[in-house]
């Protein structure tokens, strides 16, 4: 090595250290931008109303009140809309899993005429708006009798959705011929191939289609609010959404404790799933 | 990002020809061709059940007047005669267009910068990724929700803390016509991280010889910034600009815990009006021929930016 890029080597590293430290730097303030609201969620679920709305506002509480929890969950049936959240997330999340590994698995590695045109189809759906399909759906599952039931919430997600079918079919992609082709040569069927060699392969994809699909799932409002009635079915952004209107002035102490309640779930995902997430999505690049 | 483009062709396997097979089975092709059908079945039916009938569906019901009771009654064009007499309805788009003009630049701005940041190998890296990524994860209602409170002109933090370090008395953010808007996007700004987690992952793929070479030609930081990070995210920057863009077009959640459109329309987005026509009044036709017209929008600024994409978006691998 000449002395020229050892200069270099060397400049290079207390450069990198500089950036290090300055970027380090630049994050905090997003951290406390971040964390501010968060923090206030937690500081008014354990407060009492009183102290809620007094100005200047205090961050620590006093009292503690620990049954904000407690009134949250009972004042409207939450414990209720929690489970009915859970229940329908669930069975998106198996559904529309399966569907979309397997039309993954059919774009990256099935050759079929049409082929070429039907991904065109997939991903351009992805520029459809709801509002463009929602008044007939409406419509067709009021036909069906499908109204104040979970079918409208979940069935239709069955496809699998283009964002996903793009992400395993991107994933399917990097993973080399010659496994395949060892795999036939041992008399494999193409649904072994997907269910036996593919689908053990794909834990990170399989964790990060999960963990998306249930943050869309759990946090969707529209589509409850278009199709659910009854109190009992109501889901957790549901209920939220009504929790405010049915108090004469907004209780925020309660709101906020139920608010940690219907944000423990999808943190909780992520938490155990954030090291499948990102190399989940780095294959989206390939 | 990769495009739909031909794939290299896949060579006979070997198998092909050890394989025996009898005089009327399939051909091999032919067995391939029945499986991908096979494996696309659950999406090929909801395709057409929920989405292409669907649509279908909804552009013939914008041209009649229905309430889901009584039988569609064809009007014609009168829907979309009536939406263009509409103050309301201009209103609902300018309100739209404004955040999305706004908030989809400055989110793509931020978001670049702190999945820069965020892609430093410094100590404890993976714990600020998480903290970043949290409001993300948590459910638009609780949002919307925590910021109505943040922005109550009498307790919120936000005429705390204008009061506290500026000494200044905040507006009623959320109940004044002139900033209620900024209010929205500033609450729009909280929950980015899904895409800093896409560049995120665009950044960890670009080879550091790329920067080792560019630094040996003499270049800055900016300059590797402009000429190494720029040119290697843009179709990622292009996807994320998409996916921004189309969101933000559809914004609701938020909106109707927030502010429910108020005060007088300043926040009445384009789906509120298209949600109140659909299922506060029953006018389906009219609410169809609303949401055809978003989708129109939608697809030619797809088609602009997809167009003037070529001269700013490098595929490597000259895809």
């Amino acid at each position: 090595m000449t002395t020229t890029t050892m200069g270099i080597r060397l400049g290079r590293r207390r450069r990198d250290q500089l950036r290090k430290v300055l970027g380090f730097l630049l994050l905090i303030p997003g951290i406390l931008w971040v964390l501010m609201p968060t923090a206030w969620m937690f500081s008014a679920a354990f407060s009492s109303l009183a102290q809620v709305l007094r100005f200047p506002p205090e961050l620590w509480p006093d009292p503690w009140v620990w049954t904000n929890f407690y009134e949250g969950f009972t004042y409207l049936p939450f414990g209720r809309y929690f489970v009915n959240s859970l229940q329908i997330s669930v069975i998106r999340v198996i559904g529309q899993v399966i569907a979309a590994s397997m039309a993954g698995y059919a774009f990256a590695r099935l050759r079929a005429p049409g082929r070429n045109l039907l991904f065109a189809v997939v991903l351009s759906t992805m520029m459809l708006p709801y509002t463009v399909i929602m008044i007939p759906q409406f419509v067709l599952f009021k036909e069906l009798g499908w109204i104040n039931t979970y079918k409208p919430l979940t069935i239709p997600f069955f496809g699998g959705g283009a964002f996903f079918i793009f992400l395993f079919r991107q994933f399917f992609r990097t993973i080399p011929e010659d496994i395949f082709e060892a795999a036939r040569l041992d008399g494999s069927t193409y649904f072994g191939i997907y269910w036996r060699i593919l689908m053990p392969l794909s834990l990170p994809i399989l964790a990060t289609s999960a963990i998306l699909i249930f943050q869309n799932s759990w946090q969707d409002l529209i589509g409850p609010l278009i199709y659910l009635n009854s109190n009992d079915l109501y889901t957790i952004p549901l209920g939220l959404a009504t929790f405010r209107s049915s108090f004469g002035s907004s209780p925020w102490n309660l709101i906020m404790a139920v608010s940690i309640g219907a944000a423990i779930p999808p943190v909780l995902l992520f938490f155990f799933g954030q090291r499948y997430l990102l190399s989940g999505i780095v294959v989206m690049e390939k | 990002m990769a495009t739909i483009g031909a794939e290299k062709s896949r060579q006979s396997g070997p198998w092909d020809r050890v394989r025996k097979r009898g005089l009327f089975a399939p051909s091999l092709r032919t067995e391939e061709a029945i499986w991908f059908y096979i494996f696309l079945g659950p999406w090929l039916l909801a395709f057409l059940i929920f989405t292409l009938m669907p649509m279908a569906a909804s552009f013939a019901l914008g041209f009649t007047r229905y309430n889901a009771i009584q039988p569609p009654e064809w009007v014609g064009l009168q829907n979309y005669a009536l939406l263009y007499r509409d103050p309301v309805f201009w209103k609902s788009m300018r309100v739209t267009f404004v955040y999305t003009g706004i908030f989809v630049p400055v989110q793509l701005a931020i978001s670049l910068a702190l999945a820069m940041l965020l892609n430093l190998r410094v100590p404890g890296m993976r714990a600020i990724r998480t903290i970043y990524y949290l409001p993300a994860i948590l459910p638009a209602v609780v949002t919307g929700l925590v910021w109505v409170w943040l922005f109550n002109p009498d307790f919120g933090l936000f005429n705390f803390l204008l009061y506290k370090i500026a000494g200044i008395q905040g507006p009623n953010w959320l109940g004044s016509e002139r900033w209620v808007m900024p209010a929205v996007i500033i609450s729009g700004l909280w929950g980015m991280g899904a895409g800093v987690i896409i560049f995120l992952a665009a950044l960890q793929g670009i080879s550091h010889e790329l920067y080792e070479a560019a630094e040996l030609d003499g270049a800055g930081l900016w300059n590797q910034f402009l000429n190494v990070t720029v040119p290697m995210l843009s179709p990622v920057i292009l996807y994320n600009l998409l996916i921004g863009m189309i969101g933000a077009l559809q914004t609701f959640e938020r909106i109707y815990v927030m502010t429910r459109g108020g005060p007088n329309y300043a926040s009445y987005f384009y789906n509120l009006y298209l949600y109140d026509n659909a299922f506060g009044y029953f006018k389906l036709g009219l609410a169809s021929a609303q949401a055809w017209i978003l989708f129109l929008v939608i697809m030619l600024m797809t088609f602009i930016a997809l167009r003037t994409s070529g001269r700013w978006v490098y595929y490597s691998g000259g895809r």
